[in-house]
């Protein structure tokens, strides 16, 4: 068992290193006390630094299918004009009878 | 050689007769299909341009949060800064070595410190002499010159 008179003696004489180790003690809690105070906002940081990364990485990703999109639809112009090109092709070789029935289906009475 | 061609304009206007030439009729019915492909093409068009539109916001997003990444990554380094600089204070050091009364080497002592330090002011216990022979211990208080 601790004889707590022996170890009140030993602080008695002992004052200036027990205070010395004291303020030691106090002072390196209060440092650990910080950093990890530090390292816990760090942490925070670091996860938000990632999660708008990720947040990031989703917006690209929208972007590059949207222009995958957009080149879709420049495929789908270009068709178009094709198709534009040909029928007044066959406009221009169409007989009379043909452009008579073409205004008749246009312009039904 | 003529024909017959009824426009819309011409159907309202009581049903009148509008003669074209062949090439004329081959104009119009050129134009009329430009005219269908145009809307085609337009509608296409529009989606493209909403499809623009939407790049531009999630482009706009994207700036904005990288913005908000470099923000978070300053306040990261500052913490990380902070966490490299602080030092327990007091801190604790011990020194040993040896020394010699006067300025000369015949006569050398060793000599240990051990040291409380604060900011300006140090607290320690010392110690000099020859182990055995010459002990000298004692309290030290410094306060921090330059």
């Amino acid at each position: 068992m601790v004889d707590l008179y022996k170890l009140y003696k030993f602080f008695k004489k002992q004052w200036l290193g027990s205070i010395l180790i004291m303020i030691w003690l106090i002072s390196v809690f209060m440092y650990q006390h910080k950093k990890n105070e530090l390292l816990n906002k760090a942490y925070i940081l670091e996860a938000k630094v990632k999660e708008l990364e990720n947040k990031t990485n989703a917006e690209l990703k929208g972007v590059d299918s949207l222009k995958t999109i957009d080149t879709v639809i420049v495929t789908r112009i270009k068709i178009i004009k094709q198709k534009e090109y040909e029928e007044i092709r066959i406009i221009d070789s169409l007989p009379i009878s043909g452009l008579q029935s073409y205004f008749t289906e246009r312009y039904p009475k | 050689m003529g024909f017959k061609a009824i426009s819309q304009n011409v159907t309202q206007s009581k049903d009148s007769v509008v003669i074209l030439s062949e090439k004329q009729a081959r104009a119009v019915a050129a134009d009329l299909v430009k005219y269908d492909y145009l809307k085609k093409v337009s509608k296409e068009q529009e989606k493209r341009i909403s499809n623009f539109e939407n790049i531009v916001v999630k482009l706009e997003n994207t700036i904005s949060i990288k913005d908000s990444i470099i923000f978070y990554q300053k306040d990261y380094i500052d913490v990380q800064n902070k966490v490299l600089n602080i030092k327990p204070k007091p801190q604790f050091h011990g020194y040993f070595g040896v020394q010699s009364a006067g300025f000369t080497v015949n006569t050398p002592l060793l000599s240990g410190r051990l040291l409380l330090e604060c900011r300006k002011v140090n607290f320690g216990i010392q110690y000099i002499g020859i182990p055995t022979v010459n002990n000298q211990y004692g309290v030290l208080v410094e306060y921090k010159l330059f």
